[in-house]
Order: structure tokens, then sequence, then C-alpha cells
């Protein structure tokens, strides 16, 4: 039975619409990324907001992709939250983004984005 | 199972009813786009919570030898509930042959006030790249 780790990459707005730079290694004791996620603790921030990503140096998600391509609401089960579409090696693969924040007014600063990775078959 | 290659062709809508000409080109390695989103970026504090349609979108591909997506764009003040899901394509693509088309508001984003809200439209591809016998060689 392959093992499950769920990672969290958290990433620190300070002010409307900054862009943040951030990296991390996925778990080397895990071989594959199996899924993605993002939460922010404001779900009316989240429109507008965008995410690039990188794994190992390859794009995953392009300038302009937005957060919203990969949250869901609580309503959803946690298992269908997962953006599924996103199968890359882990094995402490860097993973490199920016987070822009989308600018909706009346949201309060700051606040932590947050990235989840599912990881799956433990070394 | 292999990450699909992603691509945004963006533009912007400024004014109601307004038609706006789409143009551009997707990767030139990219063989075939098997999925199609359509998103309004922004926050729009509009007067209605739901617009179904919010504007109309035609795209060609190939350089308008096929014509496989004539849609509507719909846009929901209402939080998130289930993650965006790509609508269905089968379209192959010809080397840096553009994507053309056109978009028209409907003139549905506007305030309480009656107010027109320019907004940003992302049109996401999903694609893939497959492989000849050739690689590797």
């Amino acid at each position: 039975m392959a093992d499950i780790k769920y990672q969290i990459i958290k990433i620190p707005v300070t002010q409307a619409g900054e862009s943040v730079k951030f990296s991390a290694d996925s778990d080397k004791l895990f071989k594959r990324i199996t899924g993605l996620s993002a939460s922010l603790p404001d779900e009316k921030a989240i429109p507008g907001c965008t995410l690039e990503l990188k794994i190992a140096d390859k794009e995953i998600f392009p300038e302009e992709w937005e957060l919203k391509m990969i949250t869901s609401g609580q309503a959803v089960s946690p298992n269908d939250r997962f953006f599924t579409s996103v199968q890359e090696e882990a094995h402490g693969n860097r993973i490199d983004g920016r987070f822009t924040d989308g600018r909706v007014p009346g949201i309060t600063y700051p606040y932590l984005a947050k990235l989840y990775l599912r990881l799956e078959e433990k070394v | 199972m292999k990450t699909p290659s992603w691509k945004i062709i963006q533009f912007d809508v400024t004014e109601s009813n307004d038609i706006i000409r789409i143009d551009g080109k997707l990767p030139a390695h990219l063989n075939k786009c098997k999925g199609i989103f359509f998103s309004v970026k922004n926050y729009l504090d509009t007067r209605l919570s739901e617009i179904p349609e919010l504007g109309e979108i035609s795209l060609r591909f190939n350089s308008r030898k096929t014509h496989p997506v004539h849609d509507t764009i719909a846009y929901s003040k209402v939080p998130i509930g289930k993650r965006p899901e790509f609508k269905k394509l089968s379209q192959k693509l010809l080397p840096n042959q553009p994507v053309t088309g056109y978009y028209l508001d409907y003139g549905k984003a506007v305030t309480r006030g009656g107010v027109f809200l320019p907004y940003t439209v992302n049109i996401y591809f999903e694609c893939e790249e497959l492989k000849t016998q050739d690689d590797g060689q």
C-alpha cells in the first residue's frame, strides 16, 4: 500500500497586490507529487490571486494562472479538493513559485496563503 | 500519467458591449489542445451575484481552419465551491498557427448604480505534446 503525505508551503502576504516569491523542496522520502491544492484564510480574497509554479525547473502553472483553479470550498470533500492533473516527481525536487495577491477590497492583511502538495509512494 | 501543459491567452474588456479581437499563439511544440476554460480574473462588485452570460466567445484554431469553440462566459461573486474543471476539447494543433476569434461583452458587468466594470478574461488551454517515434534518436 502506497504511503501518502500532505506537505504545506506557507506564503506570507503583507499588503494588497503584493507579489511574493517562494521556494521549497518536496519531501525527499516520497517519489511523486500527485495533487495540488491551495487555500487562503479568507476565501473572499481568492479572486484575482495568481500562482506561477515550477517543479524541478519545469513550468507547471504559467504567469497569470489564477489561484482559484486549484481551490475549493469547504463543502467539497477533502480528497476532491486536490488538482490531480499535476503528476510530477517529488524526490526532494525544488518547488519555485510566485504568488500575487488579487487586491480584493476589504481583505485583512497580512495573511498566509497555503499551497498543499499530496505526495505518494514512500521511498 | 503526464502533467498537461497549460497556456493562457488574456484580454481586457474596457467598455460595455465591446467586441474584442482575440489573436494568440500556442507554443509550437504542443500538438493537441484537450481542454479549455474561461475565467474572469478580477473581482467585480456587480449588481448581480451571478451572471451566467457575461459575454460570448468564439475561437478558431490553426489559422481559422477549425472552429471548435463558441460559448458564453459566466461570472460569479459567490465564493468558490467546487474547483473549476476544463471543458473537454480534442483539437489538433499545427505548429505556429494562431488561435483567433472574438469576445462580445453583453454589458452585464455593472454596479448597483449601473456603471460598467472593466474586467480581464483568461482563456486557459490545456495542451499536450505528443512524442513522435523520432524522439530520443
